[in-house]
C-alpha cells in the first residue's frame, strides 16, 4: 500500500504500531528527526519500526511530505489548510501525538497550531476527557488557581 | 494516562494559545499548570488583589516581559488613592525581588520612589525596556545604572511628594563633563513634563544615540532648550501629542539640529501657522512620512513649501485640516507625484468641495498603494471615480464614514482598481448591500474589507471565508 513512495534500492522501509510496513524515500524519511540517526546505519533490509504510529497517521504524515509546496507562503498556507480541513478532533489528537514523536520537520508546529484553535474556547472539562487526563486538583486547590486567573489575567473571563 | 501528550507538545500548543485562553487551560492538571508557569515568559496584570503579586510571580520563574496595570475595574479604589506611592513602590519592590530575568517591564500602578527603581536596576542588570510613573521632583540619574536599557518611557505624576523620595539626588547644572554619563537610550517617551522639571534637562544632554521621542501632553521640555538640542542630533522618528506649549519650539529646534528625521507624527495641535512654516522651509532632513493631525493653522502656504521641500516623502496624513482648498494639495501632487505611495485626507472638507480635485491628484500620483479618504462626508462617486481611474495601483482603500457615495464607486473599484487587497466601507450608507456583494465576489485579489454587518448576507460572508477573505463587521 505504501509503493507510492519512491521505489529505488535505497528506500526506507517504516513499520508501524499496526504492523503496515511503508517505503519512503530517504528525502522524505529525513525529515523525521526522530529516525533520522537510525537512517544513516540501515540498508534496504532494515525495517524501523514506530512503536507509537499507526498506519493512518503516517499516511498522512506522508502525504504532508510530499504535498507541502516549496513555493510561496501562501500557497503553503492554503496546503495545510486543506490539509487538516477534513480530519475529526479525533484525527487531529492522534496525528499531533505520532507527529510530535516523529518530529515531523514543520507538521509540528502546524498540528499544535490546530489543536490548540480547537480546544481553544473548549471548558476545562471538554479538555480533560479530549486528552484522557485526570483531574488531580482538590477542589480548593482548583478553586484557588480559578480566582488566581480570574483577577491576574487580561481579558479572562470567569465560567 | 495524562502523559499522552509529551511535555513538549503541550509547551508548542501553549505557545499557540493566547494568554487568556491558556492560563485558564492550565487547570486541566497539576502537570499542565506547571508547565503552563514554566512556558509563560510574558505576563500582563491587572492589579486587584496587591498582596498576591509576590505568591503569582512566584509561579512564573521564567519571565522575560511583565506589563502590571491597575485593576480595570476599581481604578477609583480607596486603597490606590489613599497610599499610591509607598504601595506602588513596594509592588515595584516585589518585582524586583521575583522577577530577576525581566527584559521588558511596564508599570502603571503608581509613581514609584527612586529608592525602588534602584533596586530594580540591582536585580534585573538586562532590563532594556522600561515604562514607569514617577512623582515629582523628577531625578533621572537612576538611568544611569541600567546599564542595557533602550527604550525608556515615563509619565510624570501631577502630585507632588515632598520628602518622602528616598534616595535624595542633585543636579550640578554647571557641570556639563562628567564623561561616564553618557545614555544608551534609543527611543525615549515622556508624557506630562513641566518646563520646570529639570531633571529631564539632565537626561537630554546625555541621550545622544537616540532615535525614536515621543512628547505627549508635555506643557515644557523640562530646563532649557540648549540641553534639549544635544538629544536631536541623531533622531529618526518624533511623534507630538497634545503638547501645545512647546511643539512650535521643538519643531524649530528640530529644523536646526536635526538632519536625520525620517518620519513627524503631530497630533492634536501645536505648530502655528510661523512654526510650521520654518520648519517645513527649513528642515533639511529627507522625510518620509508626515503626519498632520487637527494642525489648526495648516494652510496652502505650508503645502507648498512641503512639496517643495520634502520630495521624498512616501507617506502623509493629513487629517481635519480645515484652511486648505485644491490649490495647495494640488502642490503636493505635483510635487510628491514621483515618490508618494500613501496618501490620507481624513475629514478634509476640501476634497468634497473642489470639483476636478481629487482626478488632477490621481493623474500626479499614479504611484499610490494607499489611499485614505475617510470621513469626507460630502464626497460624491464623481470624484472620487476621476480619481480612481488613475489610482491602478491601489491596494489599500479607505472610504469609512463617506455616507454619499454609493455601488457606482464599487463598479469603480472593480474595474480601475484590480490590486486592491484591503478596503473599508464601513458607514458608507450610500452603497446597498448588491454592490458590496457583487465587489466581494468579483475583486480578484480582495483578502479583507470592512464593511457594515447587515450588508452581508451568509452566503456571501461562506463565499468569503472559502477563499480566505475576512469580512469585518
Amino acid at each position: 500500500m505504501a509503493e507510492k513512495a519512491s521505489p529505488s534500492s535505497n528506500s526506507i522501509s517504516l513499520k508501524t504500531v499496526d504492523g503496515k510496513i511503508f517505503k519512503v524515500s530517504p528525502a522524505i524519511a529525513n525529515q523525521m528527526l526522530t529516525i533520522q540517526p537510525l537512517i544513516k546505519d540501515s540498508d534496504s533490509s532494515t525495517i524501523i519500526s514506530l512503536p507509537d504510529v499507526a498506519a493512518f497517521h503516517l499516511t498522512k504524515i506522508i502525504e504532508y511530505l510530499e504535498g507541502k509546496p516549496a513555493a510561496a507562503p501562501s500557497a503553503v498556507d492554503a496546503f495545510e489548510a486543506q490539509f487538516v480541513k477534513d480530519l475529526s478532533p479525533e484525527e487531529l489528537k492522534g496525528l499531533l501525538i505520532a507527529v510530535g514523536y516523529l518530529k515531523v520537520n514543520g507538521l509540528v508546529d502546524l498540528m499544535a497550531n490546530t489543536v490548540a484553535k480547537l480546544i481553544e474556547n473548549k471548558s476545562v472539562e471538554y479538555v480533560r476527557k479530549f486528552f484522557g487526563v485526570v483531574n488531580d486538583f482538590t477542589p480548593a486547590e482548583e478553586a484557588k488557581c480559578r480566582q488566581e486567573h480570574a483577577w491576574a489575567f487580561d481579558g479572562v473571563d470567569e465560567d | 494516562m495524562d502523559n499522552i501528550l509529551c511535555d513538549e507538545l503541550l509547551e508548542e500548543i501553549f505557545q499557540k494559545l493566547p494568554q487568556s485562553s491558556s492560563s485558564s487551560l492550565s487547570l486541566v492538571s497539576k502537570r499542565w499548570l506547571h508547565l503552563h508557569r514554566s512556558s509563560t515568559t510574558s505576563l500582563s496584570l491587572h492589579l486587584s488583589h496587591h498582596s498576591s503579586l509576590s505568591i503569582i510571580l512566584s509561579h512564573y520563574p521564567f519571565l522575560s516581559s511583565l506589563y502590571v496595570n491597575p485593576s480595570s475595574s476599581s481604578s477609583s479604589s480607596t486603597t490606590t488613592i489613599a497610599t499610591p506611592f509607598t504601595l506602588s513602590s513596594h509592588l515595584l519592590s516585589v518585582v524586583s525581588s521575583s522577577c530577576l530575568n525581566l527584559r521588558v517591564l511596564g508599570f502603571h500602578v503608581g509613581p514609584v520612589s527612586l529608592s525602588s527603581l534602584t533596586s530594580l536596576s540591582k536585580a534585573c542588570t538586562f532590563l532594556t525596556s522600561l515604562s514607569v510613573t514617577l512623582p515629582r521632583p523628577i531625578f533621572l540619574k537612576w538611568v544611569l545604572s541600567f546599564p542595557s536599557l533602550k527604550h525608556l518611557s515615563i509619565e510624570f505624576h501631577e502630585a507632588e511628594v515632598g520628602n518622602q523620595h528616598g534616595v535624595m539626588e542633585s543636579y550640578d547644572f554647571d557641570d556639563d563633563d562628567d564623561g561616564d554619563g553618557e545614555l544608551g537610550l534609543e527611543s525615549v517617551c515622556f508624557v506630562g513634563i513641566h518646563g520646570d522639571d529639570y531633571g529631564v534637562g539632565w537626561l537630554w544632554r546625555r541621550c545622544k544615540k537616540l532615535k525614536r521621542l515621543k512628547l505627549q501632553k508635555c506643557q515644557g521640555i523640562g530646563g532649557s532648550y540648549s540641553c534639549f538640542v544635544k538629544c536631536l542630533e541623531g533622531l529618526e522618528d518624533v511623534e507630538i501629542r497634545t503638547c501645545r506649549a512647546v511643539a512650535d519650539l521643538v519643531l524649530l529646534k528640530l529644523a536646526e539640529n536635526c538632519g536625520s528625521l525620517n518620519s513627524l507624527s503631530l497630533y492634536d495641535g501645536g505648530g502655528s501657522r510661523e512654526a510650521l512654516l520654518y520648519f517645513f522651509s527649513q528642515c533639511s532632513s529627507n522625510l518620509n512620512k508626515l503626519d498632520l493631525r487637527l494642525p489648526m493653522d495648516l494652510d496652502n502656504n505650508h503645502l507648498q513649501s512641503m512639496a517643495m521641500n520634502f520630495r521624498g516623502i512616501t507617506s502623509l496624513r493629513l487629517q481635519s485640516c480645515y484652511l486648505l482648498s485644491g490649490e495647495g494639495l494640488k502642490a503636493i501632487g505635483m510635487g510628491m507625484s514621483d515618490g508618494l505611495e500613501e496618501l490620507a485626507l481624513i475629514n478634509c472638507d476640501v476634497v468634497g468641495r473642489e470639483y476636478g480635485l481629487l482626478a488632477t491628484l490621481g493623474q500626479h500620483l499614479r504611484r499610490l498603494t494607499k489611499l485614505d479618504l475617510s470621513h469626507n462626508e460630502t464626497l460624491l462617486d464623481k470624484d472620487l471615480i476621476s480619481m480612481l481611474v488613475s489610482c491602478v495601483h491601489l491596494v489599500d482603500l479607505r472610504l469609512r464614514g463617506c455616507k454619499r457615495i454609493t455601488g457606482m464607486a464599487m463598479v469603480s473599484m472593480l474595474r480601475s482598481c484590480k490590486r486592491l487587497e484591503n478596503v473599508d466601507v464601513m458607514n458608507c450608507f450610500g452603497i446597498e448591500s448588491e454592490a458590496i456583494e457583487m465587489f466581494i465576489k468579483k475583486s480578484p485579489r480582495l483578502r479583507r474589507i470592512e464593511v457594515d454587518g447587515s450588508k452581508v448576507s451568509d452566503a456571501v460572508t461562506m463565499f468569503a471565508s472559502n477563499r480566505f477573505i475576512e469580512v469585518i463587521a
